[in-house]
C-alpha cells in the first residue's frame, strides 16, 4: 500500500482508471477540495506538492463551479490522452516535508488497448498503486437498459485489466469501484439500491476475482509479526509475500446540483445532457471525501501492519509518524461511511475500523 | 550538420464526438508513429519533461532545442472553429495538440513560425484538421501547412544570452512573437542546445522559472518584466571542473618534472 520513493519518501499510489468523460479528474479535484472542509479539528493537511498540480486543480475547481451554477459546460479533460501525475503531500498541519505523500495516476480509458511507452507507464503505475479507483459512468450503467453500458464503460476490458493487475502485482491492494455522475440515483434509497445492484452484477467477476485474491483472513498474529520484523532485518525491503485484495463501492457526487437529464444524438454518437437540479443551485458534492477516508484507512492499518527495520524506525520516530500521524489518519478516517450506497463488496483486514 | 532527406515532423492530436473516438495523433506521414510523439512529450529540456513544461486545462506553447541539435514545437488547447460546436460526448470543448520535431540539420523556422501563430492566437485557425459525422480526420492537401519561416533583414543580431519574462498581456504576446519571427535561420542553429527558445505557460511557477531559464517567457507567475542571467548548465560546469581538473594535473606533472 506504502511504497518508498527516492524523490518523494513514503507514498500511497493511487491509479484512477476509467472510461474518457467519467468524471475522474471532477472526482480528484471534489476530493481535493472538500479535503479541508470535512477535515474538522483532525491537524491533517493535504496540499499540492507542485506549482502545476495546484495550479490545474484550481483551474477544474473554478469551471466546476460555475458547471454547477449551469453556466458552463462539463469541465475536465479534453485535450489530452496523456498519462499525468497528480502528487499531494499528507502530514500533520505544518509538517515540511510532509510525512507522506499520494500520487494520483490519471489514465486516459483508451490506453488500457494500446501498446507503447505511455501502456508501459500505465502498467508500473498499476504496478505500484496500492489503490485503484476504477470510476464508472452512472448514466451509461442506469440508463435505457444498460444500452450505452458496454460502449461507454467497456467494463469486459476493465474488468480483464483489473484482474491481470492484481494478479501479478501481488500485495495488499484496495479496489474502489466509484460510480460518478450518479446525483440523479443518489436522490433515493431506491436509486441508491438500484445502482448498487447495477454495479455488483454488471462487474461481478472483477467482486468474484478480487475475493478469490483475498487472504480471507484476520491480521497477522503477533508471532507472524516478530518473524516478519526478523525477516525485515536480514531484507528490510523484501516483498510482501501475502496477496490480498479488498474491494468498496463508493459512489461520488461530484457536483451535487447537475443531474442527468438525457442521452442526446450527436454525429454517430450521442452527448450526456445535465440539467439543474433546482433553479440557483450551485456546487455542492457529496461524499467527495469518502473514497479518501477509505484510502487512508486501509493505508493506516497496512501501515501499522508492516514491519520495520531500525532505520525505518529511527526516521518514523523523528518525523513524528507514528505518533501524531497515524493518530491523526486514523481520527480521520474513523468516519468512512458504510449504507447509503456505499457497500463493501469483498472484505479484507485493512477495511475494518482500526 | 544536415540530415540528408529529413525534414520537420508534424503531429496533430484531437478527438472525436464519440466516447470511443479517443484523443489520438495524426501525421501524413506513415514511417511517423504515435510512440515517437509520446516520447518527444516525455522527453527532457533542461531538465524537465516537455509535457510537463504544460498544463492540461490551460493553452501553453513551447519552442525548444533539444539536447540533439534538433528543435521541437509543442501547443495545446488549441481550438478551431471547424470541431463539433457541441463538444464531445459530456460536452467538453474539443481541442488539439501540435508537436512539431525538426531533426538536428532540418530548418527549424517552420516551427517558429508555428510558435508564433500560437503565441498569437492565430494557430487555431490553421490547423489541417476537420470533423465528418464527429470523427476528426487530417487534411491530405494542406494549403496552408506546413508552416515555412522566412529570414527578416535586421539592423542588429539578436541577444541570445540574456533570458527575458514577461507578464501575460497582449503586448508581451506582440513582443515575443516579434522576436521570434526575427530569428534568422543562422541565430537559431547558434541557440544553445538543451534550452527552451519561447514559452508561453502557467505550469511554472517563479522559481521554476528561474531554474528553466528560457529564453522568452510569458506567465502570469510574473508581475513584471524580469531577466535571465543565463548561467552555464550543468553539464557546462561539468566541463569546466573537468577542463580544470586537466589544467591541474598538467601543471603538477610539469611541476613535478621541472623539480625532479
Amino acid at each position: 500500500v506504502l511504497t518508498s520513493d527516492t524523490e518523494l519518501g513514503r507514498v500511497m499510489d493511487v491509479t484512477m482508471l476509467g472510461p474518457r468523460g467519467a468524471g475522474k479528474t471532477s472526482l480528484l479535484t471534489s476530493l481535493f477540495d472538500q479535503f479541508q472542509a470535512v477535515i474538522g479539528t483532525t491537524p491533517l493537511e493535504l496540499f499540492a506538492r507542485n506549482h502545476a498540480t495546484q495550479t490545474t486543480l484550481e483551474i477544474y475547481r473554478q469551471e466546476l463551479h460555475e458547471f454547477a451554477r449551469g453556466v458552463l459546460r462539463d469541465p475536465g479533460i479534453a485535450g489530452t490522452a496523456q498519462l499525468r501525475e497528480y502528487i499531494f503531500g499528507l502530514g500533520t498541519q505544518g509538517k515540511r516535508p510532509p510525512q507522506m505523500h499520494l500520487r494520483f495516476t490519471d489514465a486516459p480509458g483508451g490506453l488500457l488497448t494500446t501498446s507503447g511507452p505511455l501502456r508501459d507507464r500505465l502498467d508500473a503505475a498499476v504496478g505500484r498503486s496500492g489503490v485503484l479507483l476504477l470510476a464508472v459512468d452512472s448514466p451509461a450503467l442506469m440508463e435505457e437498459n444498460q444500452a450505452h453500458h458496454d460502449r461507454v464503460n467497456t467494463p469486459e476490458l476493465v474488468m480483464e485489466f483489473v484482474r491481470d493487475a492484481l494478479a501479478a502485482g501481488g500485495g495488499q491492494r484496495l479496489v474502489i469501484v466509484v460510480p460518478l455522475k450518479c446525483e440523479k440515483y443518489m436522490a433515493s434509497a431506491r436509486g441508491a439500491q438500484e445502482l448498487s445492484d447495477a454495479v455488483k452484477q454488471r462487474y461481478r467477476t472483477l467482486i468474484k476475482n478480487a475475493a478469490n485474491l483475498s487472504i480471507q483472513q484476520q491480521a497477522p498474529e503477533p508471532t507472524d509479526r516478530v518473524l516478519r520484523a526478523l525477516r525485515n532485518v536480514v531484507n528490510p525491503y523484501s516483498p510482501d509475500d501475502q496477496t490480498g485484495v479488498g474491494m468498496l463501492l463508493a459512489p461520488v457526487q461530484t457536483v451535487g446540483s447537475m443531474r442527468f437529464s438525457r442521452f442526446e444524438p450527436a454525429g454517430d454518437g450521442f452527448r450526456e445532457i445535465f440539467m439543474l437540479r433546482q433553479i440557483g443551485g450551485s456546487y455542492s458534492p457529496r461524499d467527495a471525501d469518502q473514497p479518501l477516508r477509505w484510502m487512508l484507512r486501509f493505508a493506516v492499518n497496512a501501515y501499522k501492519d508492516r514491519s520495520k527495520n531500525l532505520f525505518e524506525w529511527v526516521v518514523d520516530w523523528w518525523n513524528e509518524t507514528d505518533v501524531k500521524l497515524t493518530s491523526a489518519l486514523e481520527r480521520f478516517a474513523a468516519d468512512c461511511k458504510v449504507g447509503d450506497g456505499f457497500e463493501i463488496l469483498v472484505p479484507h483486514p485493512y477495511l475494518d475500523r482500526t | 550538420m544536415t540530415t540528408a532527406g529529413a525534414r520537420v515532423e508534424w503531429y496533430f492530436s484531437t478527438a472525436g464526438v464519440q466516447q470511443s473516438k479517443e484523443y489520438r495523433w495524426f501525421t501524413w506521414e506513415e514511417r511517423l508513429s504515435p510512440v515517437q510523439a509520446d516520447d518527444m512529450l516525455a522527453a527532457p529540456i533542461a531538465g524537465t519533461r516537455l509535457l510537463d513544461l504544460t498544463l492540461e486545462n490551460r493553452p501553453a506553447t513551447v519552442l525548444a532545442r533539444l539536447d540533439d541539435g534538433g528543435f521541437v514545437f509543442y501547443a495545446n488547447r488549441l481550438e478551431l472553429n471547424d470541431a463539433p460546436a457541441g463538444g464531445d460526448h459530456v460536452t467538453r470543448r474539443i481541442s488539439v495538440q501540435v508537436l512539431g520535431v525538426a531533426p538536428d540539420g532540418v530548418d527549424p523556422r517552420g516551427l517558429v513560425d508555428a510558435a508564433v501563430a500560437a503565441i498569437q492566437g492565430d494557430l487555431g485557425r490553421q490547423l489541417p484538421l476537420s470533423w465528418t459525422a464527429g470523427t476528426p480526420a487530417l487534411d491530405p492537401r494542406p494549403e496552408r501547412w506546413p508552416l515555412s519561416g522566412r529570414d527578416v533583414a535586421r539592423a542588429q543580431p539578436a541577444d541570445l544570452t540574456t533570458g527575458l519574462g514577461l507578464p501575460r498581456t497582449d503586448t508581451s504576446r506582440s513582443r515575443v512573437a516579434a522576436d521570434l519571427a526575427a530569428l534568422s535561420r543562422e541565430e537559431l542553429r547558434k541557440f544553445p542546445r538543451d534550452r527552451v527558445l519561447a514559452l508561453e505557460t502557467e505550469a511554472l511557477d517563479r522559481s521554476g522559472l528561474d531554474e528553466l531559464q528560457p529564453w522568452r517567457v510569458i506567465s502570469s507567475a510574473l508581475k513584471v518584466q524580469v531577466t535571465f542571467a543565463w548561467r552555464p548548465k550543468r553539464h557546462d560546469r561539468e566541463l569546466v571542473l573537468i577542463c580544470g581538473l586537466v589544467v591541474l594535473v598538467v601543471v603538477a606533472v610539469v611541476l613535478a618534472l621541472v623539480l625532479a
